[in-house]
């Protein structure tokens, strides 16, 4: 009843398998362009990993359950134009920033309460959500863009923290925390067993209650935190800043080797999973590949993915 | 059949819409005493044992625990009385590894800064003094439920029921998907817990276990206490046709 070390092995291998991947993909595009390896190209693959990997680590929580929030797309973009509309209008930033967060975990918990409560399955209840806070959005700034923000938001763009650029920082201190939260406190134990199976969780007196709120409002908060951090990236408020974050925070998590299936599922594999996705929009646009292609690309890497999960999980739906 | 009363059930109904699968039942169950439900599919064994580990709450009915009233009884309340629970399924979360299923909802934790983290170490450690006691052998605790056999299965579920010492211990068909040897260990560890005085309820379609390790029987029909036998004042063919519902008795 020894030989226990074998744990680490067995965890790597998704991650490692990305990595590899990763890196193939890496010397592929190395070899294509003279400026993928630049300073300011692998800066930019930063800055957008960064408020899109946010937004992963909070879908994961929400994946690992086996729930979907379809809402962080608008919830950052409602954050987004709420944090320039409250600056603008001589709201101090750092009151404004709390503001911001607070409006965005709330959409979370409500999402987490609907699903908990009335039963609904999370898609239908985040879609829902996301309507409101687009419309919301659109109401707010009447559909403009909204410009002259305090200078300090451009200016957390050229700031460094313990030596990396104030954006990346941020993404990977989330990571981290996400990934120290999901490996080893008791909260994260219960949202794999709600994940792996609801009635173990419940026969084992599991809140499952409790933890289907938590996982939506901490998805709601990261989409209000990626709000902040993007508004910083654009300087300014865009109503119609979320529209592919939803789709790409869901990919990142899977091509991360969740399983939409819910109880499997890290935050280092999101993290390696949004960076895939962000290099391959990155190598597009290197190879003078029409931009449009990107879309299509993802689909298809998105079907492969789910794809492969469920052949592992050996169920058919039609079966 | 010796001393305590740990458990009375008095006038217990459960009805799902119009279909009442327990019907006004009773029974009682003492210390050191294995107590073996009978019935055929269909019969309300599982939706009894529900109510008693606080599944699922009652009709109508009472239940005393150590001749205290439940009431709202809670899966995890009954847990921490005393009552555990194996369901048919074993409620095992088959992504999580043999430790995190034997302490799932209890997990043993530090608290840092108002933070439950894991002790997952204490948990292994633990996890292995359990399953030593029930005899069960595992070449790595780390790997999850999902990976493992039916038997083995069955004794982490164990493991898990006996982890806090239980004062009732409720099996439900223990023995429907094991091999021969292991139906063999589950019944010596059935009485090495009654020695200790455990009550034990166990659910069976199996009539050989029955008459193995019980003290007594009950038997349920349409969610009705049938009968009631001690083991060595009856036999299998009296069994059957109360089981049955042929006339008789």
């Amino acid at each position: 009843m020894k030989n226990i070390n074998n744990k680490h092995r067995k965890l790597l291998t998704t991650e490692l398998i990305l990595l590899v991947i990763l890196i193939i993909f890496w010397i592929f595009l190395l070899k294509m362009s003279p400026y993928f390896f630049t300073a300011t190209n692998i800066k930019n693959i930063f800055n957008q990993q960064a408020v899109v990997g946010i937004l992963a680590i909070g879908q994961l929580f929400v994946i690992l359950t086996g729930g979907i929030d379809l809402s962080v797309g608008e919830v950052l973009a409602l954050s987004n134009i709420s944090l320039a509309l409250l600056t603008v209008n001589g709201c101090p930033v750092p009151l404004a920033i709390i503001l911001v967060l607070l409006l965005a975990s709330s959409i979370g918990f409500f999402n987490g309460f609907m699903v908990y409560k009335l039963r609904i399955p999370a898609f239908i209840v985040t879609l829902g959500t996301m309507s409101i806070a687009l419309g919301a959005t659109l109401l707010v700034s009447r559909g403009m863009d909204i410009f002259g923000l305090p200078s300090c938001f451009s200016g957390f763009m050229l700031k460094h923290i313990l030596g990396l650029p104030g954006l990346t920082f941020v993404f990977l201190l989330v990571v981290i925390i996400g990934e120290l939260i999901l490996r080893h406190s008791v909260f994260a134990r219960h949202i794999y067993a709600i994940g792996g199976s609801l009635k173990a969780a419940r026969l084992s007196g599991v809140n499952i209650k409790a933890i289907i709120c938590s996982v939506y409002t901490i998805s709601g908060f990261l989409a209000g935190v990626g709000g902040v951090l993007q508004t910083c990236l654009l300087n300014m408020g865009v109503s119609s800043t979320g529209a592919t974050y939803n789709l790409e925070s869901i990919a990142a998590v899977i091509i991360g080797g969740a399983s939409l299936f819910g109880g499997k599922g890290s935050a280092i594999g999101t993290f390696l999973g949004s960076m895939l996705m962000v290099t391959l929009y990155n190598g597009a646009v290197l190879m003078n590949i029409n931009p449009f292609w990107q879309l299509v690309i993802l689909g298809i890497v998105i079907l492969v993915v789910v794809a492969i999960d469920q052949l592992r999980k050996g169920t058919m739906l039609y079966e | 059949m010796n001393n305590i009363l740990l458990l009375e059930v008095k006038n217990l109904s459960k009805s799902f819409g119009g279909l009442r699968a327990v019907d006004n039942l009773s029974f009682k169950l003492y210390s050191g005493e294995v107590l073996s439900i009978l019935g055929e599919n269909g019969a309300g064994k599982s939706t009894l044992i529900k109510m008693i580990s606080g599944a699922l709450s009652p009709t109508k009915g009472e239940i005393f625990f150590e001749n205290n009233l439940l009431s709202r009884l809670t899966p995890r309340y009954a847990q921490k009385i005393g009552v555990a629970t194996i369901y048919q399924e074993l409620a095992l979360a088959d992504n999580i590894d043999i430790p995190g299923n034997v302490f799932l909802g209890e997990e043993i934790a530090k608290k840092i800064a108002g933070f439950g983290v894991l002790n997952k170490k204490r948990m292994i450690e633990e996890t292995e003094v359990l399953l030593d006691k029930i005899k069960a052998e595992f070449k790595d605790l780390l790997v999850t439920t999902g990976e493992i056999s039916g038997g083995q299965r069955q004794a982490v579920a164990i493991a898990r029921a006996l982890r806090k010492s239980a004062k009732i211990l409720i099996m439900d068909e223990p023995t429907a998907s094991l091999a021969v040897n292991e139906v063999k260990k589950v019944r010596e560890l059935i009485r090495e817990l009654k020695k200790n005085g455990v009550g034990i309820i166990l659910i069976s379609h199996n009539i050989e276990d029955t008459f193995s390790v019980a003290d007594r029987l009950l038997v349920m029909r349409n969610g009705r206490n049938v009968g009631e036998r001690l083991i060595s004042r009856t036999n299998e063919n009296e069994v059957f046709a109360l089981i049955m519902g042929i006339t008789g008795e």
